[in-house]
């Protein structure tokens, strides 16, 4: 009997230390990436990091106030096209998605969830690049906006189907019309998780690379127009972390490190909207 | 007594299963008639036939003859009827995210029925009558999930009334709630039954007996018996009815 106890003792601490251990050497890469990020980034920070240009490659003057720019008004632009859209397949999907006829919907949603985002650069880049023969500020949201639809469409879908049936049928009930009932009723109950995908989304486009590369080019100037070329924080760490020039290394730290606390400000807007439920 | 609702040889299947047989019932105005019988028998299908919930369901297939006021449900527009004829649910589903006082004037705002300022008169107007005013006067912009269940259950007729229906039905609108709650609402139902026409589906014998003035009882998808609340529980001329009554089937 002892001895079975103990047994059992000894194989608990040791599958305990396992998944301790196993967590540890899990959280190091991420740990050491933040503690990287922070360490060479925060000595890059200053002013004319936030509202200057970059400036000519190698001079350590100059910031990355243009990828800035670019960035939110990519984030913006790809927002407002991805986010009605978005929403509005989530909502079909929840509503006709189990039926035969929409097998194919829900099939091509989860396969645009899953598609690697440089493929949709690519698609971008034949569509609508290459016809309009330049790199675009529009071309550039138009493929971020890709890569936030089905984001978008699964977690509205699934928040809505978290809803209990009950709560669409007691409106159902009062005689409000079926397109009423859905967004005023079910889609506000389920608006938490509605948001908190988009927010998610967002915080996703913030961080993309590859479709950018094929669309928007980067660009060493102000925003200058839809149809020309415009700069983003990922594609100007893509370009300056090759650089040999230090000055150009540490612009890309530091651009890394405000994408960092991007992400970190999203994630914790997601977390306390989830808490408010 | 007029009748409100006659129910004209309704039939309902659940794909090729059928669970409401050849019903006929005549609904009187202004009183409470309540529907027993043991679970599963078809009390519930039956009163989603009334107000046509089972639109909603591919599966259900509903036949026969609803008459509100002579007129068949089935032949109106669904919007409408389910106006006319509120519905009341076994578990208290107040919409989570709004607060007391859109619960109560969602149904009316959605529907167009009335301008902005005549909403507060109705939402006031409404919470009285559901015996719920008093209590929530002050906290009317408190999410509704924050009322006790009880209170959520009188909030939901509320919601109803608010749409001033002609009928109300309630399906065990007291079987979620504890026993002063359930005798809250029971005052309730008697109150309404001046200005509306009730129907109450129960599984508690002793409630239809206290609140209802007739009574259907229904086994296996069909109406056995229907008669004065008295006269059914003290002189059953089935003996069916007569076992369920006395406890012998359930």
């Amino acid at each position: 009997m002892i001895s079975l106890r103990v047994k059992k003792k000894v194989q608990n601490t040791f599958l305990f230390l396992f998944a301790f251990l196993s967590t540890i050497i899990a959280i190091i890469p991420l740990f050491s990436i933040i503690f990287e990020v922070i360490k060479n980034g925060i000595e890059a920070i200053n002013l004319d990091f936030f509202i200057q240009l970059p400036g000519p490659l190698g001079e350590s003057i100059g910031g990355i106030a243009n990828a800035i720019q670019g960035t939110l008004i990519l984030v913006t632009l790809a927002s407002i096209i991805g986010v009605p859209i978005g929403v509005i397949t989530g909502i079909y999907l929840y509503e006709y998605g189990k039926e035969k006829k929409s097998t194919l919907i829900s099939f091509s949603v989860d396969l645009l969830y899953d598609l690697p985002s440089i493929v949709v650069g690519i698609f971008v880049y034949i569509t609508v690049v290459s016809p309009m023969r330049s790199f675009s500020a529009l071309a550039g949201a138009l493929a971020l906006a890709i890569v936030m639809i089905p984001i978008i469409a699964k977690t509205t879908e699934e928040s809505l189907t978290l809803v209990p049936p009950t709560i669409s049928e007691a409106g159902i009930a009062l005689g409000i019309p079926k397109w009423k009932n859905i967004i005023f009723i079910v889609l506000n109950s389920a608006k938490n998780g509605v948001l908190n995908g988009i927010v998610l989304a967002v915080a996703r486009i913030t961080g993309e690379t590859a479709p950018l590369i094929m669309t928007c080019l980067g660009s060493n100037f102000w925003f200058s127009g839809m149809d020309k070329p415009i700069n983003s924080l990922t594609l100007l760490i893509w370009r300056y972390a090759m650089q040999p020039y230090p000055s150009a290394v540490k612009k890309a730290w530091g651009a890394a490190f405000l994408l960092l606390l991007v992400a970190l400000a999203l994630n914790l807007l997601v977390k306390s909207g989830g808490e408010r439920k | 007594m007029k009748t409100k609702i006659e129910i004209r040889n309704l039939n309902v299947w659940f794909n090729k299963r059928q669970v409401i047989y050849d019903v006929n019932l005549k609904v009187p105005e202004q009183a409470i008639t309540a529907v027993i019988g043991p679970s599963g028998c078809g009390k519930s299908t039956l009163l989603r036939a009334i107000n046509r919930l089972h639109d909603l369901i591919p599966e259900a297939k509903v036949k026969g003859e609803v008459l509100l006021d002579g007129k068949d449900v089935y032949k109106e527009d669904p919007l409408v009827v389910r106006r006319k004829i509120g519905m009341v649910f076994q578990k208290p589903v107040p919409f989570p995210s709004m607060s007391i006082f859109e619960n109560v004037a969602i149904g009316v705002k959605l529907n167009d029925l009335a301008k902005k300022e005549r909403l507060e008169k109705i939402v006031e107007r409404s919470l009285r009558m559901a015996a719920l005013w008093e209590e929530v006067k002050d906290i009317l912009e408190s999410p509704a999930t924050s009322l006790s269940v009880g209170q959520q259950q009188r909030l939901t007729i509320a919601r109803t009334l608010a749409l001033e229906p002609e009928v109300l039905l309630m399906d065990e609108p007291t079987s979620a709630l504890d026993p002063v709650s359930m005798k809250k609402i029971e005052e309730l139902i008697v109150n309404l039954k001046n200005d509306y026409t009730i129907v109450v589906v129960t599984h508690d014998m002793r409630q239809a007996a206290r609140i209802s003035d007739f009574t259907a009882f229904m086994y296996e998808g069909k109406i056995i018996e229907f008669n004065e609340t008295s006269e059914l529980f003290r002189n059953p001329k089935e003996e069916i009815t007569e076992k369920y009554i006395t406890g012998r089937i359930s």
